[in-house]
């Protein structure tokens, strides 16, 4: 892909969470993809959490606000944080991942959330104001970034999560490349994401709304595989959970996506 | 409810700890911080990252490149703080 292709892609990616940052902060919620609203449709629609695999405690213990209901899984339950590890989450949207692993990390541990879209990245840092009073500590920051470019030092972090998110990355190569390289050796990779089962046709793939919408940019699981593998990761492990055809048929109603696509966690572990 | 310490409300988005690991996005080297400016500085890329509402900007498109003479300034500054350790950070 050609770089001005990526920036538009970028450009759109963002433009679509912008959008749906403004909505959710002006409380229009799911109205957002009623067809007068101009920033287009807001899908993924939002899921329910607990059909992800939140706990109802989970969704319970972060602040109003930061759950927009844009994931495909629980990447902090695949995890399975330990007290005083440092966790960097890719595309962090407005925290919630961030405040459930920061609850798991501790006081003594660290969360660093990267994202791209500065009005999603607005509504984190107001998040993280109640988080930080709920919980006594204050161990989540937010930088304004791209997770193909990250702006961390080489082996920094112990684990890196993202929710539904390195789909809509136009250089996944590279945002594993830089994944690599930001983790501790024995450092791990703990992802949900929307991946195909099978090359999807063109017409699907070239939608720009099912781009943004974290469909057409799914890498199939066996590109996924060699992707981290070719960065250096071990023990790959991409598991498919099909049951997610139940909300993903809702994100693209009369398409055939769900023969294509499903949500899986991704793990990976960078070698000592 | 916990009593939340006063000085982190205060600039809650830059821990020092968390300020030790952030680099430069485009060249991975260190960054000074720059409290005055509200600044994060890269020598190696000759650029500023502004931080915006706490949250440090890291993307090479809003940065602002440095001049000759403000690179001159920070590289004085720099080798001034590697002997006294009061500010910089990126790689220990």
């Amino acid at each position: 892909m050609k770089n001005n292709e990526q920036d538009s892609l970028r450009q759109a990616v963002r433009d679509r969470y912008g959008a749906t940052a403004r909505a959710a902060t002006a409380g229009e919620g799911a109205d957002c993809c009623a067809p007068s609203f101009a920033g287009g449709c807001c899908a993924p629609v939002p899921i329910q959490s607990t059909l992800l695999g939140y706990s109802e405690a989970e969704t319970a213990a972060v602040p109003e606000g930061a759950n927009l209901g844009l994931g495909c899984g629980n990447p902090q339950a695949i995890a399975a944080l330990k007290p005083g590890e440092t966790v960097l989450d890719l595309g962090s949207g407005a925290g919630f991942d961030c405040f459930l692993a920061s609850r798991q990390v501790g006081e003594t541990g660290r969360v660093i959330g990267v994202d791209m879209t500065p009005e999603m990245l607005t509504k984190a840092r107001s998040n993280a104001e109640v988080h930080a009073e709920a919980v006594g500590h204050r161990n989540v920051e937010f930088r304004l970034g791209e997770i193909e470019n990250l702006p961390l030092a080489d082996s920094s972090v112990d684990v890196i999560i993202s929710n539904c998110v390195i789909n809509l990355s136009p250089d996944k190569a590279r945002v594993f490349a830089e994944a690599f390289r930001v983790l501790t050796p024995g450092g791990r990779l703990a992802i949900s994401d929307i991946v195909a089962t099978a090359e999807m046709p063109e017409d699907l793939r070239s939608d720009l709304s099912l781009y943004t919408g974290c469909m057409a940019g799914a890498a199939r699981i066996d590109v996924l595989e060699q992707m981290l593998e070719g960065a250096g990761f071990e023990q790959v492990r991409v598991s498919p959970k099909y049951e997610s055809r139940d909300f993903i048929r809702d994100w693209a109603p009369g398409t055939p996506v769900t023969d294509y696509l499903v949500s899986a966690s991704i793990e990976a572990i960078k070698p000592n | 409810m916990h009593p939340i310490n006063i000085a982190s409300r205060r600039s809650p988005m830059l821990d020092k700890q968390l300020l030790d690991i952030l680099v430069c996005p485009v060249t991975k080297g260190p960054l000074i911080f720059d409290k005055a400016r509200g600044e994060l500085i890269s020598i190696s890329a000759q650029l500023a990252y502004p931080i915006r509402d706490d949250i440090p900007v890291m993307l090479e498109e809003e940065a602002r490149p440095l001049s000759a003479d403000e690179l001159e300034v920070y590289r004085e500054r720099r080798s001034g703080s590697a002997r006294s350790g009061s500010i910089g950070n990126g790689h220990p």
